[in-house]
């Protein structure tokens, strides 16, 4: 690939104290790259460890240890006055679209608040810009005087891409940006991130519980369980996937069309505390594939082949595809 | 097959909004089956739903048409007959399982209060009951989850909870409002598959509101589609996956992404 590395994290850690001498890691050693134009999918179910992973990137929470680049700047070690400057380049959409808006400032000052804020331009040149965010998200300036209380959740996530998009960063950070929305509504703002992501060569960290939704939208697809990677697949090609966690997450997904999965082949539940395991591997107690060995054994990331990683150790290079049938 | 539960020309309005939530919507519950409802926010399908508990959120009244079960007429049931029928006959299950569990009660003290609330037996046969649910509905650790309190239990455990709650009485219809929106695929896909063996166990009918589109293809037999207030399909589940005839269906179906592997 041609692009420049855009973003670089290496072993990023993130451990909470919950009792003495006993942290728990909520992002454990977590390692990928992302570059300019490339949208890069985190997948997993809650306590994965996906919001403080967004969290640690985006500076609201201190990483423990490892490091993020992002445009060749270590943001780990930066201070008030660089973040401000850097989070022109990096920004976010959260879930619920609701709640990321004053309900009492109308659409044409949250559009214009970007550059005011880094006052780069005066207040009626802002406005004319704020039309213009509009059309970009296909949405015309009779907004601009309108409250959120008035606009659909769809038109609300739609603004607070445009807000997002102001100040032309190279990154956006979507986390669930399409959960609280309606399937036809979903298939909109992806088409919107989509184009955008093409004309503007933005790169997109996009964090998603749906693998077919992920699928059709992502470059690539990184698998998160309890804080640590399962799987890296640089195509959004899930045939090729082969940790068993992965799989249990593909047939967990009710298709429309087609045949579903007859029997599952993991527990339901995980286990309610976070096993301390070293290096070992942590779907070990759900993984019907398991080995007394996984416990210990060293089960980080390791590549299989250019595209793919898996962190399960039986995995083999180039028997994966097969190693784990579908049902 | 016998029809369990049939909603005629059913119409719910709000005082204060112009158009019904519910408009002249009929269609009939065969016993024994899994009937599906879906369709987007504000198509009305929750609505429906709670009005057959005769449980309408705020001033939400019905405005027109019948709901009969059996051979009963739901819409004229005094509130002391109906009270009796929810839970016993008609069990409920919604969302989040955690919202209507008291989070000072450990799950031993809520399950017994409403075998109780039904049936006149004491402490220890309640409990007896229970149990006896629990090991049915394959839930393990029986012990653990009735000692604990709700907010030391995962989504999924707390569901599956209140799925056994609310089988527990053994209801000819289990009306289900989302009841795995709320949880993770892998324990949704659990969850779901557990509600569709209550009728091969209890021979329950099933009526469930969802908005995904392959949760109803996989459970259902029959699927009804609504849409601002109105019912745009209805038919068996083939039909209306595979042909559906409304534009509205077609649209919702096509904007389904679906997973290639």
């Amino acid at each position: 690939m041609a692009e420049k590395v855009l973003l670089d994290v290496r072993a990023l850690t993130k451990s909470f104290p919950v009792r003495r001498r006993q942290d728990v890691l909520a992002v454990n050693q977590v390692s990928f790259s992302l570059r300019a134009g490339e949208c890069l999918a985190v997948v997993g179910e809650s306590g994965c460890g996906k919001s403080t992973l967004v969290k640690m990137i985006s500076g609201i929470l201190p990483a423990s240890s490892g490091s993020i680049v992002f445009m060749d700047k270590d943001v780990t070690r930066l201070t008030q006055a660089q973040w401000r400057q850097t989070r022109m380049q990096m920004q976010m959409v959260f879930q619920e679209p609701s709640s990321a808006f004053s309900p009492r400032m109308k659409i044409g000052q949250f559009l214009c608040e970007p550059y005011l804020n880094y006052g780069l331009k005066g207040k009626k040149a802002a406005l004319e810009a704020a039309v213009a965010q509009l059309a970009r998200v296909e949405l015309d300036e009779s907004y601009l005087a309108k409250y959120p209380h008035q606009l659909s959740g769809g038109e609300l996530q739609r603004v607070a891409i445009a807000r997002a998009l102001t100040l032309s960063p190279k990154l956006l950070i979507c986390d669930e940006v399409t959960s609280a929305l309606d399937v036809s509504i979903q298939a909109q703002i992806i088409d919107l991130l989509k184009k955008l992501q093409r004309e503007e060569q933005l790169a997109i960290l996009f964090i998603c519980h749906d693998l077919a939704l992920v699928q059709q939208f992502c470059d690539r697809i990184m698998v998160l369980y309890l804080g640590r990677q399962m799987e890296l697949l640089d195509r959004p090609d899930l045939t090729g996937s082969c940790h068993p966690y992965t799989r249990a997450l593909i047939d967990s997904v009710f298709r429309v069309h087609g045949e579903n999965c007859a029997e599952l082949s993991v527990s339901a539940e995980r286990p309610a505390s976070l096993p301390a395991l070293g290096t070992g591997c942590p779907f070990y107690e759900r993984c019907p594939k398991a080995e007394a060995a996984c416990r210990q054994a060293d089960c980080t990331l390791r590549a299989l082949s250019e595209t793919h990683a898996s962190a399960c150790r039986l995995a083999q290079a180039e028997s994966c595809p097969q190693a784990v049938s579908i049902t | 097959m016998n029809t369990l539960l049939e909603f005629c020309d059913l119409s719910i309005s709000y005082p204060k909004r112009a158009r019904p939530a519910v408009d002249h919507v009929s269609f009939a519950v065969p016993e024994g089956a899994i009937v599906v409802v879906v369709g987007e926010s504000g198509s009305g399908k929750s609505t429906l739903l709670r009005a057959a508990l005769r449980l309408l959120p705020g001033e939400g009244t019905i405005s027109g048409g019948s709901i009969r079960f059996g051979d009963t007429e739901l819409t004229a049931l005094s509130e002391r007959d109906m009270r009796r029928l929810r839970g016993e006959r008609i069990g409920m299950i919604f969302q989040d399982a955690g919202l209507y569990m008291d989070s000072r009660k450990t799950i031993r003290y809520q399950y017994i209060e409403s075998i109780r609330a039904h049936l006149k037996l004491s402490a220890a046969e309640a409990e007896a009951l229970a149990r006896d649910m629990f090991s049915r509905m394959a839930l393990t650790e029986p012990e653990r989850i009735l000692s604990a309190y709700p907010f030391e239990l995962s989504g999924g455990q707390k569901q599956r909870a209140a799925i056994a709650m609310a089988m527990t009485m053994k209801p000819d219809l289990l009306l289900a409002d989302e009841p795995t929106s709320a949880l993770d695929v892998t324990v949704q896909a659990q969850v779901v598959r557990q509600i569709m063996q209550l009728r091969a166990q209890f021979g329950t009918t099933v009526l469930l509101v969802t908005h995904n589109m392959g949760v109803a293809s996989f459970m259902a037999d029959y699927i009804a589609v609504m849409q601002g207030g109105r019912l745009v399909e209805w038919g068996p589940k083939a039909q209306v996956i595979e042909a559906p005839q409304s534009a509205y269906t077609q649209k919702l179906l096509a904007a389904v992404p679906e997973l290639v592997v």
